[in-house]
């Protein structure tokens, strides 16, 4: 294919805002999927990204499309629409040339449009504005055209006017995507440079490399070269999304598809990396390559029924599809063997849960999740640490530092006291407030991730009857006033429940914690005395008084095998519970310090 | 082989609020049937003849009618011989002296009176069809017959009760000059009227704390009356503990006779049929098996043994279910004992005084090895 006539782009948009259905409706009108095959959101293929609406892992597809006597090649690139993904989006849209940037006449500009948006004009993707559900009766395509103008400066008047779901101005945007959208840039280098924008993993086959060809032509036989990690392999076979894998002879300049060359682990295989030949290397790598960094850790214990070697196997399972969370064996006293997971953020970390349990069919205890914190210490050294028990002494510490993020929040204007509110109990510092539409207001935070890195979201939804949405980016480490609060049950100290918090939080964090504790365990045959320190001192206290009576009255010859049953069940309860010293310590009350709620 | 029998009569004329047991009103069955079929269970078992004990209970077995129950209670001992410890269970509203003259005629020599409570109002609340005169009455004139062994069973923690008029119901128990009594806290089984008043709040439940100064009360009181607990619930005068019901706590086998009964023989744990018509069809009235496996053995011996005040011989548990208490529970027997709930004492693992009021959450920790 001439590569005048290849269009690479990709679809931006917040969640629900139809990109999956503009991205079925792109595959029927090309005639690359039948009506009969045609299935709503195609190309999400996990359960979970359908039922949330999102696109978790990049997919690509190639169409062909003529117009004016013209054959087109266009290579849909999808890309995961949460700034947790930050790294991988930005990645599949440098395998682009153009973005269609699709927003919801019915909802407006969204906090994870514009990131998306901003983010494709710093690739230098041609973008076309698209106003979805106009047909809706609810559409005020007039009111998000202005904020489109307004807040990523694009002529309202260029937006396309369209119902994906319907077909409305489908035939328009296809037009415009060959006419307004540029070819692959020729690049003269004779070397090969193919970029790995994604990657998956098949039973049978491997690592499935997603690649867009940038110079030179890729050829099944070949010895290849991944740049970044030094690995060569040969390719054994390759081809085009159309939406199934379809083997072609080649994948030359300015082309998208997949290459196959026996790579065992997705772990061999970075997002970002240049495909280059052994025989005759290029000089340079592509730019952009960099190693996905995690921010959010939380610990993931067996819960009932599963043993440390299921949980073990299962997350080597899900690593093999997703290379960008990390998993070491972690030994805590309370709550035995299992593993600190790291995460890119917060929905990265929910997605990875969810899959844990519901593909592997295992349970699990999870640990409140931390980020990582920076500490200057008393030797003048820098170290990071991504849990409170890894925390120094207080007298090795010489600063504390977290991770602060600029958060944008876009709301409709009547949300702005109740979300001031909620920022200034999180420590966050609002920079700026800007009007994008008359009704709807864009809020920019300077705020500590810790304070937003669980139920910040879900709070700020409930406030705003579900219509804010937010994004935040990482700016980087700060000195705060941090301390981590102990907890102790029956005099023992419980690393699994030590939180850190800012000093001014402590003690209410401390006592709440408590009162959910109080709650979460059961009586024992004593009385439990449970207290929050800081640094030993305690800061709080409660207890839990002791059970008085448990005992059954009457066990004769007829009540043997059913009391036996209760009994079993006790012990079985018991045993699935954590002992600290001689509490008793369901799983349920390690995941109290989740729940800020009151 | 057995050594003991359970005959389980499954009629009672009125249904109490409490009662979980199997039970149904005798004027809508043909009774005699009944024991006829019960009968017929017994010749097709095993045991060890003569028994050591055999035990009617109910249902309230005099229900059928004292003539037909003399003449069943004649063909079981027929069968069994002539039992050490005979027990038959009466409901004082349902005993004259006729009968009861009978029953000593025919060498029962232990008679067990459901008398729950010598308080009006708590018999009534707990559906009892007597008097506490009638009671009285019911236990002298067993005596004047020459029974030397009488049980009577109490109920504390009753709705509306409280320490004082527990302790009322104990001294008239005692001065009542019983061999025997037992003493359950109220319980709330699952598919009892009372159960589901208390569902919907109705009454107001006894505390957990009063619950327990009840039943310590009943410690204390009847050992001073010279009453020796030697189970959680039972008190005896010396040498009147109830031997059929040591079985149970000794896990020895013992037969089930009648629907609903429960039967262990030779490592099978029984369950017959609980419904009177086909378990008079029934070709074989033997009901359901469950095999016990060692390990399931071993707990259960220690669940039921620890309930005896004595506790367990080690050495006596060894040889009877072939493991090491100390292998088998080493967590749970060191974690109870320096929680000072369990204690060791020549040979002997058995519960402490503290620990009596909450035995089931030491006993759970036997339910299954560690």
């Amino acid at each position: 294919m001439n590569i005048e006539n290849i269009r690479n782009f990709c679809i931006i948009a917040h969640i629900d805002h139809g990109k999956s259905t503009l991205a079925d409706r792109l595959l029927l009108m090309t005639g690359t999927v039948s009506q009969r095959e045609f299935k709503e959101q195609m190309l999400d293929s996990m359960d979970i990204e359908r039922e949330r609406g999102i696109t978790v892992k990049a997919s690509a597809v190639t169409m062909n499309y003529s117009r004016d006597g013209k054959d087109y090649m266009l290579n849909l690139i999808d890309t995961p629409g949460h700034v947790d993904f930050h790294y991988e989006v930005s990645r599949s849209m440098t395998a682009c040339e153009g973005a269609i940037l699709v927003v919801d006449a019915t909802q407006g500009v969204e906090a994870q449009t514009l990131a998306n948006a901003y983010l494709a004009v710093d690739c230098g993707l041609e973008i076309i504005p698209v106003i979805n559900k106009i047909d809706l009766p609810a559409a005020q395509a007039d009111v998000v055209g202005e904020e489109i103008e307004h807040t990523l400066g694009i002529n309202k008047n260029e937006c396309f006017h369209i119902s994906a779901k319907s077909g409305i101005g489908i035939d328009e945007l296809l037009d415009a995507i060959v006419t307004l959208m540029p070819g692959p840039k020729p690049d003269n280098d004779p070397h090969l440079k193919a970029l790995i924008f994604d990657s998956h993993f098949d039973d049978y086959r491997g690592v499935i490399c997603y690649v867009r060809v940038f110079s030179g032509t890729l050829l099944p036989g070949q010895k290849i070269k991944m740049m970044g990690s030094a690995r060569t392999y040969l390719i054994s076979d390759l081809g085009k999304f159309t939406p199934s894998m379809k083997r072609t002879d080649s994948l030359g300049p300015g082309e998208v598809g997949y290459v196959i060359a026996s790579i065992r682990n997705l772990s061999d295989v970075t997002i970002g990396d240049t495909i280059t030949l052994v025989s005759d290397p290029a000089e340079k790598p592509l730019p952009g390559y960099k190693k996905p960094q995690q921010m959010v850790f939380s610990d993931f214990y067996p819960g009932n029924n599963t043993e440390y070697t299921q949980l073990r196997s299962a997350f080597e399972k899900l690593s093999l599809n997703d290379a960008s969370f990390s998993f070491f064996p972690q030994n805590s006293p309370a709550l035995g063997f299992g593993f600190r997971c790291g995460f890119l953020g917060m929905l990265h970390m929910e997605i990875i849960q969810e899959r844990l349990e519901r593909e592997n069919d295992i349970e699990v205890v999870q640990t409140a999740p931390t980020v990582t914190y920076e500490i200057l210490t008393t030797d003048n050294e820098v170290i990071r640490v991504d849990s409170p028990s890894q925390l120094p002494e207080p007298t090795k510490i010489e600063e504390l530092r977290e991770p602060i993020v600029k958060l944008e929040i876009i709301t409709p204007k009547d949300g702005i006291g109740a979300i001031m509110q909620l920022a200034e109990q999180r420590r966050c510092v609002l920079l700026k407030t800007d009007y994008i539409s008359v009704t709807r207001v864009m809020m920019v935070f300077r705020a500590p991730l810790a304070e937003i890195v669980y139920d910040f979201y879900d709070q700020l939804k409930g406030i705003s009857k579900g219509y804010a949405t937010m994004d935040y980016e990482l700016l980087g480490f700060e000195a705060a006033d941090l301390v981590r609060i102990e907890i102790l049950i029956n005099k023992d100290a419980v690393d699994a429940l030590s939180l850190i918090v800012h000093r001014s939080n402590a003690e209410s964090r401390g006592r709440k914690l408590l009162l959910k504790l109080r709650k979460a365990i059961p009586r024992h045959q004593f009385e439990i005395p449970l207290q929050a320190a800081i640094g030993g001192k305690i800061i709080a206290r409660e207890s839990i008084k002791a059970f008085r009576k448990d005992v059954t009255a009457k066990l004769y010859g007829g009540d043997v095998t059913r009391k036996m049953k209760v009994l079993k069940k006790q012990k079985e309860g018991k045993k699935r519970m954590k002992n600290i010293g001689s509490v008793q310590i369901p799983q349920k009350a390690f995941m109290s310090i989740l729940d800020t709620s009151e | 082989m057995a050594k003991s029998v359970y005959v389980h009569i499954p009629f009672c004329k009125s249904k109490c609020l409490y009662c979980g047991f199997f039970s149904k009103p005798p004027a809508q069955f043909d009774t005699q049937k009944l024991l006829n079929a019960e009968i017929e269970e017994l010749k097709n078992s095993s045991f060890a003849k003569p028994v050591k004990t055999l035990y009617i209970g109910g249902g309230s077995p005099a229900s059928v009618g004292s003539v037909a129950l003399c003449g069943f209670l004649s063909e079981i001992t027929k069968l069994t011989g002539q039992p050490e410890e005979f027990t038959v269970e009466i409901n004082p509203a349902d005993v004259n002296e006729l009968f009861l003259r009978k029953l000593f005629e025919i060498s029962v020599n232990r008679i067990s009176i459901g008398v729950q409570s010598f308080n009006e109002d708590e018999l009534v609340f707990l559906g009892r069809r007597y008097t506490p005169a009638q009671v009285e009455q019911t236990i002298k004139t067993c005596k004047k017959i020459g029974f030397q062994n009488i049980s009577i069973d109490l109920i504390f923690a009753v709705p509306g009760s409280n320490l004082n008029t527990w302790h009322q119901d104990l001294l008239r128990a005692v001065r009542n000059d019983v061999q025997h009594i037992s003493a359950y806290s109220l319980t709330y089984e699952t598919n009892t009227p009372l159960e589901k008043i208390k569902s919907l709040g109705k009454i107001k439940i006894v505390n957990e704390e009063l619950d327990r100064l009840m039943y310590e009360r009943a410690i204390w009181l009847l050992g001073q009356e010279g009453f020796q607990q030697y189970e959680i619930s039972n008190f005896a005068k010396p040498g009147f503990e109830c031997r059929h019901n040591l079985t149970y706590w000794q896990n020895d086998f013992y037969i089930g006779i009648g629907p609903a009964a429960c039967g262990y023989i030779e490592g099978l744990r029984t369950e017959n049929i609980n419904d009177i018509e086909k378990y008079i069809e029934q070709e074989d009235k033997a009901g359901e098996k469950t095999e016990i496996m060692p390990v399931e053995k071993a707990c259960q011996t220690a669940v039921l043994g620890l309930r005896l005040i004595r506790g367990i011989d080690i050495t006596e548990y060894k040889q009877k279910t072939g493991f090491d208490i100390f292998e088998l529970f080493k967590n749970s027997i060191d974690k109870n004992l320096k929680l000072n709930l369990l204690q060791l004492n020549e040979n002997r693992l058995s519960l402490t005084q503290q620990a009596l009021p909450m035995a089931d959450s030491v006993l759970s920790d036997f339910a299954e090895p560690d």
